[in-house]
């Protein structure tokens, strides 16, 4: 209610309702919100060469809950519907046991968020059918599924804008979402992926700031810290690569893996004074 | 797919006698099943192959196009002829699976795509200078469709192409090795992938070295134990190289 907001002949009477914002004369709209990124990746190379995730929920009104996660210039956002009514066919009619929640996971690029491929098409392609397979095959291990028999969870991934290791920030986007949900887990999936241009030595940590090429191998490994077990892992070679360079490669994703964790973790907690005033973390 | 129907009690009983190294048909552990290849069965296609390991079976049509600017040889703008600069252009080989022989449900569909899209990683080093289209179709399926496929398909594109592209190498193969409680078992057929809670599939050119490498299934690995398969398949792979070969070479 605010009695300072003149009322004009062009302000449509429903206006009047989107004005909450005004508090004590200070225009809250005109303030950075508290959810404002960091400096895009884009300000020179002074940056450190770790590039800090940033976090963000309850983005998408909805759902049952929903999660943003930006890493350089890769954005992603994830909004997670359930338990809802299982899917039926011919199996689960015929009496198979539904002891334990169907994961469904919808993986789409935005028409505009790829850098170098041009507009993306509206149907789903070979790569994100392939992706939202690999999110379906790493997230279910954290999942407790089994605690919600007889339904589905559905998990839509939408990534905004793709500036590399678009899949390793699906994941831990959908990880935050699937926690904003409230859905139990056995520990949190954080992923990372390192890249290594053909004909090169060492692997480096891809970061969104669009400077993979095309024509490099790349390993993407999806970890669960506490548990220490991997949840899932991608190589896709750009040249034939000897067993224990992809196994090397393996071990160096797990430190980004894990600060990722950290990360996460402490933005969860954080968020937990928000929710519930008399909580107290122990 | 018949394999989601199974109780609880049997998919038990299969757990634990693959524990023992016991698996339901008698082989080992790291036992593929027999195997047969064919070749040369379809007229129209530039080589077609034919392998069934045990209920399995695949069949693959390789088809390369005619360059497409050598039609392309007309009259431009200018009044000059338009010769296109076809040399640089080079295709990345696409693949198509079709599991419409069992059914058309969203489960069938699933199995397509998974295979398409490792087929395709697996071909991905892969550039010829016309396009090439794999066309797999499967037309029975009980188990360890991926390294069928992958049999199939590397034999009739190793027939299709010129030896100038394949530079004396045989073609990757697919192992796919799956976890199941502490045994990690090779080509399992339908019970057995039902049972697994998770596989590595690598794929291996003839030097023992790794050219596609993903992990499916909804387990956990520790990454010992990644490693300890990644070894396992990459040995099963060379011993299919081998075999392959021996097969395509009594062939023809």
């Amino acid at each position: 209610r605010n009695s300072q907001l003149p009322i004009s002949d062009h302000v449509m009477p429903l206006d009047r309702y989107r004005n909450t914002a005004l508090v004590d004369g200070i225009d809250v709209r005109a303030l950075p919100l508290a959810g404002d990124s960091p400096a895009p990746a884009s300000q020179g190379k002074q940056q450190q060469q770790q590039q800090q995730h940033w976090f963000q929920r309850r983005l998408v009104q909805d759902t049952v809950g929903s999660g943003y996660v930006e890493f350089g210039d890769t954005k992603v956002l994830c909004s997670v519907h359930g338990p809802i009514e299982p899917k039926r066919s011919v199996l689960t009619d015929a009496g198979a046991e539904q002891s334990r929640a169907q994961l469904q996971v919808y993986y789409k690029l935005a028409p505009f968020a790829s850098h170098q491929a041009g507009r993306v098409s509206y149907l789903p392609d070979e790569t994100e059918r392939r992706a939202a397979s690999f999110l379906q095959d790493t997230l279910a291990p954290s999942l407790r599924l089994d605690r919600l028999p007889k339904s589905r969870i559905e998990l839509h991934c939408l990534v905004l804008e793709d500036a590399g290791c678009c899949l390793a920030t699906a994941v831990n986007c959908a990880c935050l979402a699937l926690v904003d949900a409230g859905l139990e887990m056995y520990d949190l999936v954080t992923a990372a992926t390192v890249c290594r241009p053909v004909g090169a030595t060492d692997w480096q940590l891809e970061v969104g700031d669009g400077s993979n090429s095309c024509g490099s191998s790349s390993v993407t490994l999806a970890y669960m810290r506490s548990l220490r077990q991997v949840a899932g892992m991608l190589v896709e070679a750009a040249e034939p690569l000897q067993p224990r360079v992809v196994s090397a490669a393996c071990r160096i994703c797990e430190d980004p893996c894990k600060m990722t964790h950290s990360s996460l973790r402490q933005f969860l907690l954080d968020c937990l004074p928000a929710d519930d005033r008399t909580a107290k973390i122990a | 797919l018949l394999a989601q129907l199974l109780s609880e009690p049997e998919r038990q009983y299969i757990f634990d006698s693959v524990q023992d190294a016991v698996r339901i048909d008698g082989r080992q552990c790291l036992a593929y099943r027999q195997a047969a290849l064919r070749l040369d069965l379809l007229c129209y296609a530039t080589a077609s192959a034919q392998v069934s390991l045990g209920e399995t079976d695949v069949l693959v049509s390789v088809r390369e196009e005619d360059n497409p600017g050598a039609t392309a040889q007309q009259q431009g703008s200018t009044g000059s002829v338009a010769v296109q600069q076809q040399q640089a252009v080079s295709h990345p080989v696409s693949v198509w699976v079709d599991c419409s022989c069992l059914g058309s449900g969203p489960e069938q569909q699933q199995l397509a795509d998974e295979a398409q899209a490792h087929l395709s990683s697996l071909y991905r080093c892969l550039r010829t200078p016309t396009p090439v289209f794999v066309d797999i179709l499967l037309l029975g399926y009980d188990g360890n469709l991926l390294d069928a496929a992958s049999i199939a398909a590397s034999a009739a594109l190793m027939r299709a192409l010129p030896a100038s592209l394949l530079s004396a190498q045989a073609l990757p193969l697919f192992a796919t090795v799956h976890r199941i409680g502490s045994q990690q078992i090779v080509d399992a057929n339908q019970l057995e992938e039902s049972c697994s809670m998770a596989r590595v599939t690598v794929g291996v050119d003839s030097n023992g070295r790794l050219v596609a490498c993903q992990t499916c299934g909804e387990g956990s690995l520790q990454f010992e134990s990644m490693t300890e398969i990644i070894e396992t398949g990459v040995r099963k792979a060379m011993m299919l190289h081998d075999s392959v070969a021996k097969l395509v070479a009594r062939v023809l």
